[in-house]
């Protein structure tokens, strides 16, 4: 796969429906050059429903990541929670999360949780421990870190995004 | 320090003594400098060698504090363990230590202290190294639990050779230890029969091993 020069994307949904859910999981891996600006917004606008956005990020080369955000609660009753997790594993590269919460009304539940770095030593010295090489260590960290729960994609979609991800990890 | 082939040897020491240090630097963590002496395991100088070099020579720990790892599940840390384990064999070992119900779990992500630590043992019999270093087995794990990680290290160290971490000592009512040392300002200052030892520290505290060290004989 040829890394991209720059990939954007911001999709926004509306919650207007009882109780209506959106979920939105991005998992990104930075190569060469590339810019990706990628990120999802959501309005919880009716009583009831629930929003979430997961990302994974990793960066490498002297790749450009921009990991957005954007939860706008608008009635009471809400839940929603913005997850972001990145890899920076280049000194050239560079991650910059960015989640925002609005609450516009009282009595609803916001969250968010953002941690980006590098990949603790005391993990990569764990698995070492038990017998893999640093290399292969760091591997299996940075592939258990991409492997989140894609909610409701096919398995063929699924084991797709699988096959692409064990190639360009392990090339 | 020498231990023999098929010894189990208790290191006591105060907290910040350098005991989990001692490990890691056996092992090779890096951060660890061999400023003086050598560590020599079956005859080969360990000084240089890579942390994975020395466990492939048969060196093996079951850590005080396991970091979590996401998106690496137990069973798959026990499959790296042991390359080809079978589906029977990580059963048995899971249920052995009551552990089945956090095989398919991130490791150590959310384990308590005493779970951690059993899964930390179940890894290193999976492992099966011939020399074992257990850094503090027992400590945060209830009596219950205590009996059992006893009972499992014993039976492995009757085949095994194995220095442990232990702080109470509560752990030596089933594992039988057949020697002590006692690390205390940067040096083994005081061995010999674990009861022996224990029950001093426990009356006149590690200061006084320093002026006591009547164990020496019986090493």
């Amino acid at each position: 796969m040829q890394p991209v020069k720059m990939l954007q994307l911001y999709p926004t949904t509306h919650l207007i429906g009882k109780n209506a859910r959106a979920v939105f999981c991005s998992v990104l891996l930075g190569k060469g050059n590339s810019t990706i600006d990628i990120g999802s917004r959501i309005f919880l606008k009716a009583e009831g429903t629930k929003a979430e956005v997961i990302s994974r990020a990793v960066a490498q080369d002297s790749s450009k990541i921009y990991a957005r955000g954007h939860l706008i609660g608008e009635v009471p009753g809400v839940k929603a929670h913005l997850e972001c997790r990145g890899l920076v594993l280049s000194p050239k590269a560079m991650i910059d999360a960015i989640p925002e919460l609005e609450a516009k009304t009282e009595n609803l539940e916001m969250s968010h949780e953002a941690a980006v770095g590098k990949i603790a030593e005391k993990e990569i010295l764990y698995l070492m421990a038990r017998g893999l090489s640093e290399k292969e260590a760091t591997s299996a960290i940075i592939r258990g870190f991409l492997k989140v729960d894609l909610e409701g994609l096919p398995d063929k979609l699924m084991d797709e995004i699988r096959k692409i991800m064990e190639m360009e990890l392990s090339g | 320090m020498i231990i023999r082939e098929g010894e189990k040897v208790i290191l006591f020491g105060p907290n910040g003594v350098g005991k989990s240090s001692l490990l890691a630097a056996i092992l090779g963590f890096p951060g660890y400098i061999i400023k003086q002496g050598k560590i020599i395991f079956k005859g080969q100088e360990l000084n240089g060698l890579t942390v994975d070099q020395r466990v492939k020579l048969g060196m093996g720990i079951a850590f005080q504090l396991p970091p979590a790892i996401r998106g690496i599940k137990l069973r798959e840390m026990v499959s790296i363990c042991k390359k080809g384990i079978s589906a029977e064999e990580t059963k048995t070992l899971s249920s052995n230590l009551n552990v089945e119900r956090f095989l398919e779990r991130d490791v150590n992500l959310g384990f308590s202290g005493g779970e951690a630590k059993r899964a930390e043992i179940m890894q290193i019999l999976a492992q099966s190294p011939d020399f074992v270093m257990f850094d503090e087995p027992d400590s945060g794990v209830d009596l219950e639990n205590i009996e059992l990680i006893g009972k499992q290290i014993d039976t492995f160290l009757q085949s095994h050779t194995g220095l442990m971490i232990t702080h109470q000592g509560y752990i030596l009512r089933y594992v039988k230890a057949t020697r002590a040392c006692v690390l205390y300002g940067g040096q083994i200052i005081c061995g010999g029969q674990p009861e022996n030892v224990l029950r001093d520290i426990k009356e006149k505290g590690y200061a006084g091993c320093v002026s006591c060290q009547s164990h020496m004989a019986e090493q």
